[in-house]
């Protein structure tokens, strides 16, 4: 009897969603949209804008020209040459107005260099940058090295005198003895696919994100039942609480499983994400991640009072778990405080596996913590839910 | 007045309810403080990225270690653990840390002996950001290697170099010795002694003179991070304040949702019969339909001084040069938001389809408008898209009042680009309803 209660319970939900094509816009459309105009912003495609790195040339000869050139070409920042002259103050204040990088080359650069003596003045490089950013870290590497360049040389001539050895010089300048070999840790490392491509991200994110809405948007669903007497009604059949609560709890987890199984399917067929080697772990995240939000969204149903309030609740839930737990942006970005409080959502947990599986190459031994973890949240909400449901079942 | 009796009807309807209050001024003011506090915001400074744990293997001698530990704190941004090479590994994978430097055994005797030395950094894959931050610093530490190097031997080539599988000058001189076994060698040694304690003493001296020389470079590299000695040069402007980027974005954001909702209104009075009796008053349906656009566009403006109030109380957002550029801004603003949704209104069918319809372009307008990320990010083809967003010229004329205190010659062209959004939609708007035959099309 209790299960064909569920059965038909669960049935009832599948054809109210299937029935409303519009559902097709929230459970496919919408992330899909998202995903791909999301992966062109964080560059998935190649065609992201790099941040600028302005060049204020003071100078305008050849050497500082070339100076602002060897600067340039490189796939974290594009160099943007002022219109002005410029000065150092001005580049400061480039760098606090937004600026990752700003570089003042001063008049006179050019003669510096040429004369290179020690009775000449210095040309003095004012660079500003901002530490917390990789392409500004980039370019100060890359400003460091032109004129540690310069430097060299100038030194290395005044002390040879006229036996400078300029072969030697850049000889050993372009093949330097001591050198730094980077290797990535991780699974993608031999094939390249590592999370430095923004859809490695975005795809997972915006999957969780919207399965996660739509759970959430469907409080209201309850609470109109609620509202129309629906669910009363079904509280006098002789069907135990427990089953009408499983069977209201199923309905949108199967929906949450199809939407995320095939949300993730597209993003592998059309962006190329690969979710790593444990099929395993990627089946029992869906499935808790999809359990944690039937759970909320259920007992968010018993809380709220009024369709709009629901509504509200869903959104503002929705929102502020996907913000803070770095569904939008990855949380290696934000301040330690915040990527606490972001790793102690379930938003977080989800999408941090995610990264585990495609980066690292994790399984379910390495996601053990993580999936236990969402698993206790689901109980956590489900018997709070259950409680308060079977309390206005009763009532 | 009966314009003014259906105004002042729904604005009492809409202000009176709470789940709208909260959803338009609660969440944007909550995800202002989320999008400021993962920005580094905190009052107006702050935050950062901060530590980054880097591990780094081998036992090099104490006359490298030190140096080398000290270079890495000297930065502030390193938390450095001294490890073995199994355990980084472990460290790495797990993300732990977010690189392992390794360095070679033996690093200085291969140096010495004229050997090229490759020092391996382990990056964590998913760390694209601290891990890059970490490969870029340790660049710069070999960079110093590498222009010493080329200036030495630039200027003395004739020098002695240590190459690879040639014979060590100064072997007989140093083995197995302690400084006064070295100098008893060099005094009653032998003529190879002597050589070797020669070539030292010319190395010496040239390394003395390449320093001096390098203290009269040709150029000098200065550099300064963000934020370091403004407090003496700078007075802190309203751009330095990460609140006033964020909070235009979000107050337009919600506030489309709050105008896409009362755009719905027409779709809940006909639902509700109230259209109808409405209808049985010589209340036109252009009169309906201008009642529902104001009322729209006032709730709107409230809901964005409201916003803009408890953003200047909560994050000390800034409220514009002079009193006139934001409020004529804000007018605008609301009007254009407002009349956007009310063809849509007229274009569809029932409650339901306007709110999934509205909610979906909501959220396209302000992606494609710079709501969640600035446009200045985006490739050129959405930047080009984001122009035909209304939201766009919102957003940005906001922000140019709040973040960079602009004033209104600035911010005309937002205005006229709203005030024309708002004409054509008005205009749009009275089309729709002419096809659908007046007051008799809305009933």
């Amino acid at each position: 009897m209790n299960t064909r209660v569920i059965l038909a319970l669960l049935r009832l939900h599948l054809r109210k969603v299937a029935a409303d094509r519009s559902n097709i816009v929230w459970l496919l459309l919408m992330p899909l949209v998202f995903s791909v105009l999301m992966g062109a912003m964080f560059g998935a495609f190649g065609s992201g804008r790099l941040p600028a790195f302005l060049v204020y040339d003071g100078d305008r000869s050849e050497a500082s020209a070339a100076l602002a050139a060897s600067l340039a070409d490189t796939s974290f920042y594009r160099v943007v040459i002022a219109d002005t002259t410029g000065s150092a103050a001005m580049a400061r204040e480039a760098v606090v107005d937004g600026y990752g990088a700003a570089l003042h080359i001063p008049a006179g650069f050019a003669q510096a260099v040429a004369l290179a003596r020690a009775d000449s003045a210095a040309a003095v490089l004012a660079f500003h940058y901002d530490p917390d950013r990789l392409s500004a870290q980039t370019a100060r590497t890359r400003v460091e090295e032109a004129a540690a360049r310069i430097e060299a040389l100038s030194a290395g001539r005044r002390a040879g005198g006229d036996g400078f050895a300029s072969a030697a010089f850049d000889s050993l300048w372009s093949e330097p003895r001591l050198t730094m070999d980077v290797v990535p840790i991780g699974r993608r490392v031999e094939t390249g696919l590592k999370l430095e491509h923004g859809n490695q991200h975005v795809g997972p994110a915006y999957t969780l994100m919207f399965v996660m809405m739509f759970l959430l948007m469907s409080v209201k669903d309850l609470v109109i039942e609620r509202e129309n007497r629906t669910l009363t009604r079904l509280s006098l059949t002789p069907v135990r609480p427990w089953a009408l609560t499983v069977g209201l709890f199923l309905g949108p987890l199967v929906v949450g499983l199809v939407q995320m199984g095939v949300l993730l399917a597209l993003n592998s067929l059309v962006l190329g994400i690969d979710y790593g080697d444990s099929p395993a772990t990627l089946v029992l995240l869906g499935l808790v991640f999809t359990a944690v939000f039937t759970a909320l969204a259920l007992l968010l149903a018993t809380l709220c009072r009024t369709p709009g309030q629901a509504d509200g609740v869903g959104m503002a839930a929705g929102l502020l778990l996907s913000a803070l737990g770095g569904l939008w942006w990855p949380l290696e970005i934000v301040p330690e405080f915040m990527r606490r409080i972001g790793m102690a959502l379930p938003t977080g947990q989800a999408i941090q596996i995610f990264h585990d599986l495609i980066g690292r190459g994790h399984g379910l031994a390495d996601c053990a913590d993580q999936l236990v973890y969402l698993l206790v949240l689901v109980l956590v909400f489900g018997a709070v839910a259950m409680r308060r449901l079977n309390r206005l079942l009763a009532a | 007045m009966l314009l003014r009796a259906l105004l002042v009807k729904d604005l009492r309807r809409s202000l009176g309810d709470r789940n709208a209050l909260i959803v338009g001024l609660l969440l944007p003011l909550g995800l202002t403080a989320v999008f400021g506090f993962s920005f580094g915001g905190f009052g107006g400074g702050g935050g950062g990225i901060g530590t980054i744990p880097l591990a780094v293997v081998g036992e090099p001698p104490a006359i490298l270690r030190g140096p080398l530990d000290e270079a890495l704190t000297e930065t502030g941004l390193f938390e450095v653990v001294w490890t073995d090479k199994q355990r980084a590994e472990t460290m790495v994978a797990a993300g732990d840390v977010k690189a392992a430097l390794l360095l070679p055994e033996d690093l200085l005797d291969q140096w010495f002996a004229g050997r090229r030395v490759e020092l391996t950094l382990w990056r964590d894959v998913n760390s694209p950001i601290k891990a890059g931050i970490i490969e870029q610093i340790l660049q710069r530490l070999l960079l110093r290697v590498r222009a010493g190097e080329a200036a030495y031997y630039g200027a003395w080539s004739g020098d002695w170099y240590p190459e690879d599988q040639q014979d060590d000058p100064f072997a007989d001189l140093f083995a197995d010795a302690s400084a006064v076994d070295v100098y008893r060698r060099i005094r009653d040694g032998s003529s190879e002694s002597r050589a070797a304690w020669d070539l030292l003493q010319t190395l010496v001296d040239h390394q003395i003179a390449l320093q001096d020389a390098w203290g009269d470079a040709a150029v000098e590299l200065r550099i300064e991070e963000r934020g370091a000695g403004q407090a003496e040069t700078r007075v802190e402007g309203p751009a330095d304040n990460v609140f006033n980027h964020f909070l235009p974005g979000m107050a337009i954001l919600f506030l489309m949702f709050s105008a896409a909702s009362a755009g719905t209104d027409l779709h809940r009075e006909r639902r509700a019969g109230t259209l109808r009796r409405i209808f049985t008053t010589p209340v036109g349906a252009i009169d309906l339909l201008a009642s529902k656009w104001l009322q729209s566009a006032v709730a709107g403006a409230l809901q964005l001084v409201v916003l803009l109030a408890a953003g200047r109380l909560l994050f000390k957002v800034n409220l514009g040069p002079d009193v006139w550029t934001l409020p004529l801004l804000l007018v605008f603003v609301a009007a254009a938001v407002s009349a956007l949704f009310i063809p849509i209104a007229l274009a569809t069918r029932s409650e339901k389809q306007m709110a999934q319809i509205t909610t979906g372009l909501v959220l396209l307008l302000a992606l494609l408008g710079g709501n969640f990320i600035p446009l200045e990010f985006a490739p050129g083809f959405l930047r080009l898209l984001g122009r035909f967003t209304p939201n766009y010229w919102a957003n940005r004329g906001l922000t140019d009042v709040i973040a960079y205190d602009q004033s209104l010659p600035a911010v005309a062209a937002n205005i006229g680009v709203l005030g024309g959004c708002c004409v054509v939609c008005l205009g749009l708007s009275l089309l729709l309803l002419a096809r659908r035959g007046g007051r008799e099309g809305l009933i």
